[in-house]
C-alpha cells in the first residue's frame, strides 16, 4: 500500500456489485489473474464511456490491503484523482464503484456477445474517446 | 510352166553339144521329136529326167543297166579323154521367170569297153537372169517348184510302160498319184502340222515346266503371304497385348503413386499433428501471456489519458511553497544538517516551522506526479505493443492451427477412404511385375516376328519380281494357242483331204471314164473306170461287172489305153502345171487306139506336150491330124561316120 493510496483511501474495505460477473470472467474463464484487474478495467472503461451502475446494496467487500499489484493501486489512485472534484472522499469512492460496476457490466455484455474481450479494440477506441471525455473531467487542467 | 530349151553334150549319142528349142506357141503345145530306134530318142527323154532328178531320174528305165548314170556318158568322149556330162534345161515358169537347170557330172578318160569312171557327185546349178540362183538345196527346190520325183512318172513317161500304172498298185504309184492330184501336199501339210504339233508339244512341255516352276513359285508366294498375314496378325495381337499390359501398369502406377502421395500425406498428417500440438501449446502460452498483459488492460485503456496528462502543464509552485516543501521535508525526515551544513537546532526548527505553509496539495499536481511515476514504471506504450503482438501471434497461431486441422482432417478423410491400401498396393505391384515380364516376352516376340516379316517380305518381293518378269505363262498360252491352232488346222487338213479326195475322185473318175471311152476301140462295152481308196483302178463293164484293171487285157494296147486315160485324168486334175514328155507314145496300140490317142494328145496337157515317137510310129496322116497343135518337129539325125554322135535337126 503506497503512501498516496493510504492517504487517498481512507477506507480499507470496499463494497462491490456484480459478484456473478467476477466469478464468470475471472474465476471461470480466467481472463484475468485476479478480480482487481477486472475491476480496474471496468473502472477505467466506466469513466471513459461514462457508464455508471448505481447500486447501494453492494455486498461484496474487497480489502485494499489484499491488492498486491502496485499498478492496481496506482490506477485506483489515478482514477480517484481524476474524479476528485472537491467533493467528500466517500462520494468519490461511491462514484468510482458506480463506474467500476458500470464498466464491468459493459465488458460482460461484450463478452456475452463474442465470448471474448477484444481488449485491443477497446484500447484502439480509447484514444479518441479520451480526447472527448477528458474535457468533462474537472481535475485535469487542459 | 514350159520347157524352153534343152542343151546337152557327152550324153549318150549326143557327144557334141546339142541345143533343142522347145518353146511353143499359144494353141500349139506339141513338140514332135522323131528318131529311130537307138538313135537317141529315149536318151533325149532320159536327159530331161536326169537334169531334173539326177541318177534317180533314170530308175524308171525298163532295162536295169540303163538305170545307172555311167551307161549314159558318151563312150567316145570318155575314150578320148576326161570330160563331163552336161545337160541343161531352160524353163519358163507361169509367172514369167526363166531359170536354167544345169546338171553336170565329170568323167575320166575310160578305154572303150570299160565302165566309165564318173566323179562322185553331180554339179547341179540353177541360173536366173542375174546369174547363179543361190539356194541351199537345189534338188529340193526342183522337187518343190518344178516336179516331185514320184509325180514325174505321169508327166515324163514311156508310152510302152505306162500300163504298170494300172497294174496292181504299188506304194510308190499311189504316192505318185497323190502327189499329182495335190493330195500329197494336203497329206504332207497334215504331216507337217503333226510334226509341228509335236515340236510345239515339246515346246509347250518346256514352257509347262517353266510354268510349273512359276506355279511352284506362286504357291510359295501364297504360302509366304499366308505366313506374312498370320505373323502380322500375331504381331498386331502382341502389340495390342503389350498396350493393354502397359495400360494396366500405367493405371497401377497412377494408383501406386497416389498411394505414395497418401503415404506422404500420412507423414504430413503426423507432422501436422505435432505442429498443431505445438501450436496449441504455443497458443496456451500466448493466452497465458495475454492474460498477464490483459491484467494491465485498465492501465492500457487509461494510457491515452495518461499521455494527455503528461503533456498538460501544471501551475509551477511559488517561492513560499518551495520553502515550505523544503523545510517540511527536512523536518519530516528529521534531517540533522542543512544544505549549508549548519546544524538544525531548535531555533532553526522554529524558523523552519514558521515557514511551513498550511496549504493543500494541488490535486492535478498529485495526479501528474502519479501519472509520471506510473508511466515510467510500467511503460504502457510498450505494454500495448507487446499486447498487440501477443494478440496477433494468437490470431496467427489460431489461423495456423485451424489450417493445419483442416489439412489434418482432409488427410484423415483420404486415409479413411483408402483403408485397404497395403493389400491393394502389394497386389498392384505384383501385377505390374507380371505385366513387365509379359511385355518383355511380347517385345521379344514382336522383334522376332518383325525380323521374320522383313525376311518374308523381301522373299515375297523377290518372288513377285520373278513371277512378274516371267513370261512362261504367256509363252505357254501362246504355245497352247499354237497347238490348238495346229490341231484344228490339222483337223481341217484331214477333213479337207477326205473331202477333196472324195470330190476329186468322183470328177477324176468321170473324166477318166469319158477319156477311156474316147480312146478305147469298144466304148460300148464299158461303162466307167473306178478308182479305189488306194487308187487301184477298176473297170466297170456296161453289164455292171467290175474287175481290177490288171485283169483287164482284151489286147496288148488296151492296158495302155486305160493307163493313158488315167494319166490324162491326172494331167487334167493335177495341181502341177508341168509339160508332158512322152517317149514311144503309141507303142503297141492298134490302129483305132492309135488314132484316138493321137487325136487326144493335144488335150493331154494344158501347157506343153513333147512327144518322142519312132519314125514309123506316127504316119504323116497321124501328124497331119494334130499338125495345127504342133509348134516344132525335130529329127534325130545320126552321124553316119560316128555312131556315137546324133544331131538334132528341126524340120522347116
Amino acid at each position: 500500500m503506497t503512501e498516496l493510496a493510504s492517504k487517498l483511501f481512507q477506507f480499507t474495505r470496499f463494497k462491490r456489485g456484480l459478484d456473478t460477473v467476477y466469478e464468470i470472467l475471472v474465476d471461470q474463464e480466467k481472463l484475468f489473474t485476479n478480480q482487481w484487474n477486472l475491476l480496474t478495467l471496468g473502472l477505467v472503461y466506466g469513466i471513459l464511456y461514462d457508464k455508471k451502475l448505481e447500486n447501494k446494496n453492494r455486498k461484496g467487500i474487497i480489502e485494499i490491503t489484499s491488492i498486491s499489484d502496485r499498478h492496481i493501486q496506482d490506477i485506483l489512485c489515478i482514477c480517484y484523482l481524476i474524479l476528485d472534484d472537491g467533493r467528500p472522499p466517500k462520494e468519490i469512492y461511491e462514484l468510482m464503484w458506480d463506474y467500476a460496476d458500470g464498466g464491468v457490466q459493459e465488458i460482460y455484455g461484450m463478452y456475452n456477445e463474442t465470448k471474448n474481450i477484444d481488449i485491443a479494440n477497446i484500447i484502439r477506441d480509447a484514444e479518441k474517446r479520451w480526447n472527448e471525455r477528458v474535457h468533462s473531467l474537472h481535475n485535469i487542467n487542459l | 510352166m514350159k520347157f524352153l530349151q534343152l542343151e546337152l553334150s557327152n550324153w549318150s549319142v549326143f557327144r557334141e553339144n546339142q541345143i533343142i528349142d522347145l518353146s511353143t506357141e499359144d494353141g500349139k503345145p506339141i513338140i514332135l521329136i522323131y528318131g529311130d530306134n537307138d538313135k537317141g530318142k529315149t536318151s533325149l527323154f532320159y536327159s530331161i529326167r536326169y537334169v531334173l532328178f539326177g541318177e534317180n531320174g533314170l530308175k524308171s528305165h525298163p532295162k536295169p543297166n540303163y538305170r545307172e548314170l555311167k551307161e549314159w556318158a558318151n563312150y567316145h568322149s570318155a575314150a578320148a579323154g576326161d570330160g563331163e556330162i552336161h545337160v541343161e534345161l531352160k524353163i519358163q515358169f507361169d509367172d514369167g521367170n526363166i531359170k536354167r537347170i544345169q546338171r553336170k557330172r565329170k568323167f575320166e578318160q575310160t578305154p572303150t569297153g570299160q565302165a566309165i569312171d564318173l566323179s562322185q557327185k553331180d554339179e547341179l546349178t540353177i541360173f536366173d537372169e542375174k546369174g547363179i540362183f543361190q539356194i541351199n538345196d537345189v534338188q529340193k527346190w526342183i522337187y518343190k517348184n518344178i516336179l516331185p520325183f514320184d509325180a514325174s512318172q505321169f508327166f515324163l513317161f514311156d508310152g510302152e510302160v505306162i500300163q504298170k500304172y494300172t497294174d496292181k498298185q504299188e506304194q510308190y504309184v499311189r504316192e505318185a498319184i497323190e502327189q499329182v492330184l495335190g493330195l500329197s501336199e494336203l497329206k504332207n501339210a497334215e504331216e507337217d502340222l503333226m510334226r509341228l504339233n509335236e515340236i510345239l508339244g515339246d515346246e509347250r512341255n518346256k514352257k509347262l515346266r517353266l510354268v510349273t516352276k512359276d506355279e511352284k513359285t506362286q504357291r510359295e508366294l501364297v504360302d509366304l503371304e499366308n505366313s506374312i498375314s498370320e505373323t502380322k496378325e500375331l504381331t498386331d495381337n502382341a502389340e495390342i497385348q503389350k498396350k493393354i499390359a502397359l495400360d494396366v501398369i500405367e493405371s497401377n502406377n497412377k494408383i501406386i503413386k497416389q498411394y505414395a502421395e497418401l503415404r506422404q500425406q500420412k507423414d504430413h498428417q503426423d507432422e501436422l499433428r505435432d505442429k498443431i500440438a505445438n501450436n496449441n501449446k504455443l497458443l496456451q502460452d500466448l493466452e497465458n501471456k495475454l492474460k498477464t498483459k490483459r491484467d494491465f488492460s485498465g492501465l492500457l485503456v487509461l494510457n491515452p489519458l495518461l499521455k494527455t496528462i503528461l503533456k498538460t502543464e501544471e501551475t509551477p509552485p511559488s517561492h513560499q511553497q518551495w520553502e515550505s516543501k523544503c523545510v517540511s521535508y527536512l523536518l519530516d525526515n528529521k534531517i540533522e544538517k542543512c544544505l549549508c551544513n549548519s546544524y538544525i537546532d531548535d531555533n532553526i526548527k522554529k524558523i523552519y516551522e514558521s515557514k511551513m505553509l498550511d496549504i493543500r496539495d494541488n490535486p492535478f499536481s498529485i495526479l501528474k506526479r502519479l501519472v509520471e511515476d506510473t508511466f515510467s514504471s510500467y511503460r504502457p506504450d510498450g505494454l500495448e505493443v507487446e499486447l498487440n503482438q501477443i494478440i496477433n501471434n494468437i490470431s496467427d497461431t489460431e489461423v495456423q492451427i485451424n489450417t493445419d486441422k483442416e489439412a489434418f482432417d482432409e488427410i484423415s478423410k483420404t486415409i479413411q477412404n483408402n483403408k485397404n491400401v497395403g493389400d491393394d498396393l502389394h497386389q498392384r505391384e505384383k501385377t505390374n511385375n507380371e505385366k513387365m515380364k509379359e511385355i518383355g516376352r511380347l517385345e521379344e516376340h514382336i522383334i522376332l516376328n518383325k525380323k521374320r516379316l522383313d525376311h518374308w517380305r523381301s522373299q515375297h518381293n523377290t518372288l513377285s519380281n520373278k513371277i512378274s518378269s516371267s513370261t512362261a505363262d504367256k509363252e505357254l498360252k501362246r504355245a497352247n494357242d499354237s497347238i490348238d491352232f495346229v490341231r484344228s488346222t490339222s483337223g481341217v487338213f484331214g477333213h479337207a483331204f477326205n473331202e477333196y479326195f472324195k470330190t476329186r475322185k468322183e470328177e477324176l473318175e468321170k473324166y477318166i471314164s469319158s477319156t477311156f471311152k474316147k480312146l478305147t476301140n469298144a466304148p460300148e462295152k464299158y461303162k466307167s473306170i473306178k478308182i479305189g481308196e488306194t487308187f487301184e483302178i477298176h473297170i466297170e463293164r456296161t453289164n455292171g461287172d467290175i474287175f481290177p484293171s490288171h485283169n483287164y487285157s482284151p489286147s496288148s494296147g488296151a492296158g495302155q489305153i486305160v493307163a493313158m486315160s488315167v494319166i490324162a485324168g491326172f494331167n487334167k486334175f493335177t495341181t502341177r502345171q508341168c509339160p508332158s514328155v512322152i517317149d514311144t507314145p503309141l507303142g503297141r496300140l492298134d490302129l483305132i487306139h492309135r488314132e484316138n490317142v493321137i487325136d487326144f494328145y493335144p488335150l493331154l496337157n494344158n501347157s506343153q506336150v513333147i512327144i518322142l515317137p519312132q519314125k514309123g510310129e506316127m504316119s504323116d496322116t497321124d501328124v497331119e491330124a494334130i499338125m495345127e497343135n504342133v509348134s516344132a518337129i525335130y529329127d534325130l539325125v545320126p552321124n553316119p561316120s560316128d555312131p556315137n554322135q546324133t544331131f538334132v535337126r528341126r524340120r522347116r
